[in-house]
């Protein structure tokens, strides 16, 4: 793909190795934008990069990644405007409020809700300075909350929040922030939750086994098999 | 989806991907406990076998 690169722009995303991250990576660069694609392992670098698409390694927890990440974009050889940052990466868990240890929350939150706000608040002013967009992914778990989705949906409502509450705050700048709610996505979040909610169901407490251990089975047993209308994902092999 | 999210010149504030996300608009109209009702009668049939 021979793109000019005057006329082409930037594009971040987050969590691109995989599912929509991945495929949301692919339709970019085929819409000749240069993606920079977080992933964090090397193999998921390789497996990712391609024409058009830079991975860079960028655990968005982790400051030393986003302030890399900030350099990359700020410092770009050929002087190109960021037009967009997808805050994609996420983990998904089914687990009871009351069975989630409380250091697993926090690291949920950190992961789900403040690595975004961090990586957002180090590449606003390049945004700001190119008109260019905040895309956060959320899910169907940013409006509804069944049982078991407490920690998950608990980031995503807050998610939802903070991106009203920024897309107030920066209209008078021309950046745009767009929410994106996906409901059943057949990737692999799904069955790494699930393995998760196994993981954790072994942990339970004999009282918490009674009073969940019928739900989180019933939680395993509901998607991703169940939904036929799921949304495919479209690999694009290249 | 998203990219369109990126790409469109003038972007919804939100939009939702699939059709359970679809259903959102009409879920948040109904009551909680109505929700609750629907909700466990949607996993109802998943729980194991001999429940209590």
């Amino acid at each position: 793909m021979t793109v000019s690169t005057e006329d082409q722009e930037l594009a971040v995303i987050t969590g691109a190795s995989t599912g929509i991250g991945a495929a949301t990576a692919r339709e970019l660069a085929r819409r000749r934008f240069h993606v920079l694609a977080g992933v964090r392992r090397d193999r998921d670098a390789d497996a990712i990069r391609g024409p058009g698409i830079e991975p860079l390694i960028i655990d968005i927890t982790n400051p030393d990644h986003i302030q890399a990440l900030a350099t990359r974009v700020y410092g770009d050889p050929h002087g190109r405007a960021l037009r967009a940052l997808v805050n994609n990466a996420g983990i998904g868990v089914n687990v009871p409020v009351e069975a989630f240890a409380i250091d697993k929350w926090r690291r949920l939150f950190e992961v789900n809700l403040f690595g975004h706000i961090a990586v957002t608040q180090a590449l606003l002013p390049a945004l700001i300075r190119s008109r260019g967009r905040v895309v956060n992914i959320s899910s169907v778990g940013g409006k509804i909350a069944m049982a078991t989705y407490g920690p998950y949906a608990g980031t995503k409502f807050a998610l939802e929040a903070v991106s009203d509450a920024l897309r107030r705050e920066i209209a008078p700048t021309g950046v745009q922030v767009v929410v994106v709610e996906p409901g059943a996505v057949s990737t692999e979040m799904p069955s790494r939750a699930i393995a998760t909610a196994s993981e954790l169901a072994s942990t339970m407490t004999s009282d918490q086994n009674r009073r969940y251990g019928a739900l989180v089975q019933a939680t395993m047993r509901r998607p991703p098999r169940t939904p036929r209308h799921a949304y495919p994902p479209k690999p694009r092999p290249r | 989806m998203i990219a369109k999210a990126v790409t469109a010149r003038m972007p919804r504030t939100r939009y939702t991907v699939g059709r359970d996300a679809a259903l959102i608009p009409l879920v948040r109209i109904l009551p909680d406990r109505t929700l609750d009702r629907i909700l466990a009668a949607a996993l109802r049939p998943h729980f194991p076998k001999k429940s209590k």
